[in-house]
């Protein structure tokens, strides 16, 4: 519980130090007063803020939100997996999720497919789709092959190195589009606006919701397939549902942001350090944590250099040492 | 009208493995609060039939019934207040602790939407007074050791409130003194009105405490009865290919093996 | 309290809040009114009086913007702009500043220089998102054609034309890049033997720039042949492809600052057998594009008939009074431009040898 209030103020803490810094120079106090105005002027149309409104209400808060969205997305995401395929070394992109959005969003920046009135969305459609289209072969393979954990890791490599080579070989065949495409494979916050914060943060949301509603049954998941049967949990049918929820809200943060990796297996593991085991205190710990480190991350990568920083390297900068420092210090606890 | 005292019925149970037939022709009735003991060889099909009787398995052909309630009919929620499986042990990687453990045998009846109930909580603290396991609360699974492990296995089954218990090779591991302490409480348990149905290697156990025995060979029911009535020599030597020699000391009967046959 | 209504609910709600978002956000902007133009994206945006300050998000906007003589209304520039020589000095004194990179520029800091317009480019994927960003601010945007083909660039040059009411010097730009392109023809289509012209992008792995892209086209109108003309787009041929379609002539072009040292690299190259093979080794017609004049050919756009009379040049440097071209050229490749009016006659060549410079923009 402990946590889960100390999370929120430092999340309160990050989310106010997001709004005062960036490109723009604003001071602390100007800041403030920019949100304010901005809340004062909802409704109207944007040409009556002024500049630094536009900028803490119109860029920053909403990408500050989608952030949010999304490392609570990918935690909880990270977190269903984990206990899934009873590994500890599962990231949400395990079931080759990452590489049909990066499949999607290819065919549809080299292409130049427009989509007419939705060009907008093209990308993150694209990509959102291919995420799904993705889940959804390496489900069937799975369930075909036995439908046990280990056939879903097993068939998400295969689906996921199937699909990561034909955007490998489109990019050999169209290398002058090789920009655009390793830049929206980075993961990058860049052009949030409104709109798509809100179909992140809402979906992530409403999903990981209902993944806590299911927490129960994910502590008596771990007790294996008998055991959980036993009780009343069939733990075949439940895997389907869960990972069908883990990977929406997989691709909710992937269409629009690209591949952020290593938060979604990270932060379950220091919500366990932390909270324990049981999903019920699991879930909402790794939302909590989920949501503070992307925040922080995301911060170091708007303004560290003058050129925008892919926030996904920043995090595995940090997420690498991190977890080989985990590893060695409870080794013993994944030896199993 | 299903008869109230029929616990569990077993009509002519078929079950086949690949091509294996492990289970053949199976048929018996337990009664409420019958401890019935199921002996047999390796690859007699004990364990298969149990795992037939909670759904686990379905069986190809045959019918099972809980409480007159067809098993194939009912959803696994259902069979799972009724009946409460015992494992062989703990998933070895498993890092919660005894207390919370136990807490996930309520699962089939906790009422609230998130964290368990008054209700819950006096199931729990019940089981814990009973087998004892009030200094091992916050002990993690992994640390327990194997004679305190069977206690808390007991107890998660016993706070399912099932009046069906499955037990599977309760002794495997355990020393004499644990063994027949297994025993007692399953007993007791029985006396209080749980059907319990248990399977295990260890004859001598089993028959000194359960009310009906079955024995079972190459997936088929030799016999069915009372230990007294049913353990002779020629049984033994007909099911297990062992010379034994059968006593009897007032109320108890021992089966004590001499030699292989060859 | 049932769960699995809890769910139905929650999951019907997700899917109609996302509906209802797409919906509202795809809601064309106000009606077409007088000063409507239409940008490369298709869409409808509103110009009511003539831009002042305008932000370019690629070098060849920038060009663009100077070579229509509105440079000074620049307040914003990418890292990468940095032609003509104008844009650096501003860069330095800070009357322009600029906006990040050419794929992360920064909403934040084009929304502290309060812009009246800024363009950014239908060839460039991320653009597409950085324009739905700008109009949540307010900013008004243009999105330039993708410049594929010349027929692009003389779209791109009337649309700024009109966008910032400069339609004279537009098409007066269009005529005189036009009128270029055709004293060049003139000069070449007389050649009899049509050159073979690889032009190389990137060693390793070897790609050359094939069918379909705007380098292949400025290749065909300086009176060449593209050698790889068979293999579409960005093309990685192998080395035994190489020996088969024998160019004549090897364009290396390095963009971004030389990382390779030209004569090394020609030296390197000379002593491997298969690139030795070739015509345009044996003959010595091996060049290194670098810096600018890189740019002039990577960029295309407004410097786009520089670069294509530099490879006439190259080609058939008998048609034209050219100085002997060196084997890298750089920043000062305009010095090697001869003015095209210029008839082939020894006084002139006199004349030509001198610092005659285009002034544009």
């Amino acid at each position: 519980m402990m946590i889960l209030i100390l999370g929120s103020i430092s999340l309160l803490v990050l989310f106010t130090l997001y709004l005062t810094i960036g490109q723009y120079q604003l001071g602390f106090t100007d800041a403030l007063s920019a949100l304010a105005g901005y809340f004062g002027h909802l409704g109207s149309p944007a040409d009556q803020l002024n500049g630094p409104e536009k900028v803490v209400g119109l860029i920053r808060l909403p990408r500050a939100l989608a952030v949010i969205g999304v490392g609570i997305a990918l935690s909880v995401a990270g977190a269903i997996m984990q206990a899934m395929i009873r590994n500890p070394l599962v990231d949400p992109y395990i079931t080759g999720v990452s590489s049909g959005a990066a499949l999607g969003a290819t065919t549809v920046m080299i292409s130049g497919i427009t989509l007419m009135g939705l060009s907008a969305f093209a990308v993150p459609l694209a990509a959102f789709a291919g995420a799904l289209l993705a889940f959804f072969f390496t489900m069937s393979l799975a369930e075909g092959s036995g439908g046990r954990s280990l056939n879903y890791v097993l068939a998400g490599i295969i689906v996921g190195t199937a699909l990561s080579s034909i955007v490998n070989l489109m990019i050999s065949i169209f290398p002058q589009d090789v920009h655009g495409v390793l830049f929206w494979l980075f993961g990058n916050f860049n052009s949030i606006n409104w709109t798509q914060t809100a179909l992140i943060l809402i979906p992530a949301l409403i999903v990981s919701v209902i993944a806590l509603l299911y927490a129960r049954e994910l502590n008596v998941i771990l007790l294996g397939h008998e055991q959980a049967y036993q009780l009343g949990v069939d733990s075949r049918k439940f895997r389907q549902w869960m990972m069908i929820l883990s990977s929406v809200l997989t691709a909710v943060a992937v269409a629009f942001v690209g591949i952020i990796g290593f938060l979604g297996l990270i932060v379950p593991h220091i919500a366990r350090i932390v909270v324990g085991g049981d999903h019920r205190l699991l879930l909402p710990a790794s939302m909590i944590i989920g949501a503070n480190v992307l925040l922080a991350a995301d911060i170091v990568a708007r303004t560290a250099t003058t050129s925008e920083l892919p926030v996904g390297a920043i995090i595995s900068l940090i997420g690498a040492p991190f977890f080989g420092y985990l590893l060695i210090r409870r080794g013993k606890e994944y030896a199993g | 009208m299903p008869d109230e005292s029929v616990l569990i019925k077993i009509e002519g149970v078929a079950f086949k493995y690949d091509s294996a037939q492990t289970l053949d022709g199976v048929q018996f009735e337990a009664e409420r609060g019958e401890f019935l003991g199921l002996i047999g060889p390796n690859g007699s099909g004990k364990t298969t039939l149990l795992r037939c009787i909670n759904g686990v398995l379905k069986p190809q052909l045959g019918n099972i019934y809980l409480e007159g309630h067809p098993v194939a009919k009912m959803k696994i929620s259902e069979i799972a207040q009724v009946c409460a499986g015992v494992p062989t042990d703990i998933p070895e990687d498993f890092n919660i602790s005894v207390e919370e453990y136990i807490y996930l045998g309520r699962y089939p009846h906790i009422e609230n939407l998130w964290w368990e109930g008054e209700k819950d909580e006096r199931q729990v603290e019940e089981a814990i007074k009973t087998f004892e396991l009030e200094g091992l609360r916050r002990r993690k699974l992994f640390e327990v050791s194997s004679g305190e492990k069977e206690r808390v296995l007991l107890a998660k089954a016993v706070v399912q409130e099932p009046r069906i218990m499955l037990v599977d090779e309760p002794s495997a591991h355990l020393d004499l003194k644990y063994k027949l302490e297994v025993m007692e409480q399953l007993y007791e348990l029985s006396r209080k009105g749980i059907t319990v149905v248990c399977a295990s290697h260890d004859i001598n156990l089993l028959i000194k405490y359960c009310d009906r025995v079955i024995i079972m060979k190459k997936g088929k029911i030799v016999t069915c009865g009372k230990p007294h009535d049913v353990m002779t020599e020629q049984l033994i030597r007909d099911v297990y290919e062992v010379e034994a020699v059968v006593m009897r000391d007032g109320d108890e009967i021992y089966a004590v093996a001499k030699k292989p046959i060859r | 309290m049932n769960r699995k209504g809890i769910v139905a609910i929650l999951v019907v709600a997700a899917m109609l809040v996302t509906a209802v978002v797409v919906v509202v956000s795809t809601q064309p902007s106000h009606t077409s009114s007088k000063g409507t133009i239409i940008d490369a994206y298709d869409r409808q945006v509103n110009i009511t009086s003539t831009p002042k300050k305008i932000i370019s998000v690629a070098p060849d906007i920038t060009e663009l913007v100077y070579a229509l003589g509105a440079g000074q209304d620049l307040v914003g520039v990418t890292d990468y702009c940095d032609y003509p020589h104008d844009v650096v000095s501003r860069v330095e004194n800070g009357t322009l500043k600029s906006i990040g990179g050419f794929y992360t520029p920064s909403a934040e800091r084009i929304v502290n220089m309060t812009p009246d317009l800024v363009f950014v480019s239908a060839g460039v994927s991320s653009h597409r998102a950085l324009v739905t960003q700008l109009e949540a601010l307010d900013i008004k945007v243009i999105g330039l054609y993708d410049e594929v083909n010349i027929s692009r660039v003389y779209d791109n040059i009337k649309l700024m034309g009109k966008v910032l009411d400069k339609q004279a010097q537009a098409d007066q730009l269009v005529n005189d890049l036009s009128s270029t392109l055709s004293k060049i023809d003139a000069k070449v289509s007389a050649q009899t033997v049509k050159l073979r012209v690889m032009y190389v992008v990137w060693l390793s792995p070897l790609s050359v720039v094939g069918n379909g892209t705007s380098l292949n086209e400025m290749i065909q109108l300086a009176g060449g042949w593209n050698a790889f003309g068979n293999m579409q787009g960005w093309a990685s041929p192998s080395l035994e492809t190489l020996l088969t379609n024998d160019p004549d002539v090897i364009l290396f072009s390095v963009m971004g600052g030389s990382q390779w040292d030209a004569e090394q690299l020609i030296s390197d190259l000379s002593k491997d057998p298969i690139w030795n093979g070739t015509k345009a080794f044996q003959e010595g017609k091996v060049y290194m594009l670098k810096s600018q004049a890189a740019n002039c050919f990577s960029r295309g756009g407004v410097r786009m008939t520089e670069a294509v009379q530099l490879l006439a040049e190259i080609l058939y440097p008998q048609a034209f009074s050219a100085p002997s071209i060196p084997h890298s050229i750089g920043d000062e490749y305009r010095d090697y431009l001869t003015p095209l009016n210029a008839l082939n006659t020894s006084a002139l060549t006199v004349e030509v040898a001198g610092s005659v410079r285009e002034v544009r923009g």
